[in-house]
C-alpha cells in the first residue's frame, strides 16, 4: 500500500515557517482528502491497495503540496520558523483563552514590578552619581 | 484528463471557490469534485491547490472555517462572508470585462 508521507508534509511545512497549528489544520484537511479520493476508488471497484494507490496518486506527490502551499507567503511567517517562538505564542494564548483573568493579573504585576524596579534603578543611580 | 493550462489560471481558483461557496458551504474534496462536475470536466484543479487558496481567503476574511467531525476525522467546511461575497461581485465584474475584450479581438481576428 502506498501511504501518503505525512511526516515530510509536516516537516516540509513547519520549516517553511508555517504555524503549527495551521500545519496541523492543514495535514487533517489532506488526510480527509485523501480518505474520501480512497473512497471514491473503492467505489469504482478498485481493491483497497490499488484504492489506496490511486488515491494518494491523485492527492500527489508530498513535497509538490508542501511547494504549492508554502507559494503563498501569507500563510507563512517568520516566528512560524522557530519552534520555541510558537511555542511561547502558543502558551500565551492558551493561558490567556483558559484563564483570561489571571493572565490579566500576571501581566499587570510583571508590569508594575518593571515599573517599581526601573524606579528603584532611577533613584539609585540619581543618589550614587547625580543628575 | 487534460491538465488545464496553468497560463491561463491566474486568479481562476480563487474565483471557482467563491462562486461555489456562494451556494453553499463546502469541504475541500466536495469542493475539487463539483468544480469538475461544474466545468463539465473543463478545469480541474490539483488536489492539493485548493486548500492554501481556501486558507488564504480564510485570512483575508473572505471566508470564514467551522470544524466538524465525519467518522472521526475533521472535515473543514468553509463558509462565504460578507467580505467574500463582495470580493466575488468584484472578480465576476473583472472577469466579464476580460471575457468581454477576449470575444472582441477573437472576432475582430476572426474577421480579418
Amino acid at each position: 500500500m502506498h501511504d501518503p508521507q505525512w511526516k515530510l508534509l509536516r516537516h516540509s511545512l513547519i520549516h517553511g515557517g508555517v504555524p503549527f497549528w495551521r500545519v496541523a489544520r492543514t495535514i487533517a484537511e489532506f488526510q480527509d482528502h485523501y480518505f474520501d479520493l480512497e473512497a471514491e476508488a473503492l467505489r469504482a471497484g478498485l481493491s483497497p491497495d490499488e484504492a489506496a494507490t490511486d488515491a494518494a496518486a491523485r492527492l500527489g506527490d508530498m513535497s509538490r503540496l508542501a511547494d504549492e502551499y508554502l507559494g503563498h507567503a501569507e500563510l507563512t511567517t517568520w516566528w512560524g520558523k522557530s519552534p520555541a517562538l510558537q511555542l511561547c505564542a502558543a502558551g500565551g494564548t492558551a493561558l490567556w483563552r483558559e484563564q483570561s483573568g489571571l493572565a490579566a493579573r500576571w501581566c499587570f504585576a510583571a508590569m508594575t514590578a518593571a515599573l517599581l524596579t526601573s524606579t528603584l534603578l532611577l533613584v539609585l543611580h540619581i543618589t550614587i552619581v547625580g543628575l | 484528463m487534460e491538465r488545464t493550462n496553468a497560463a491561463f489560471m491566474s486568479g481562476v481558483p480563487e474565483f471557482l471557490l467563491l462562486r461555489l461557496l456562494s451556494r453553499e458551504p463546502m469541504y475541500g474534496y466536495e469542493l475539487v469534485k463539483s468544480i469538475r462536475l461544474v466545468s463539465g470536466e473543463a478545469i480541474s484543479l490539483g488536489e492539493g491547490v485548493v486548500y492554501p487558496v481556501l486558507h488564504s481567503l480564510e485570512r483575508n476574511g473572505s471566508l470564514r472555517a467551522k470544524r466538524k467531525e465525519y467518522k472521526g476525522r475533521t472535515r473543514v467546511y468553509y463558509h462565504l462572508t460578507p467580505k467574500g461575497r463582495r470580493r466575488l461581485e468584484r472578480l465576476k465584474d473583472d472577469w466579464e470585462r476580460i471575457n468581454t475584450g477576449v470575444q472582441a479581438v477573437l472576432e475582430e481576428m476572426s474577421n480579418a
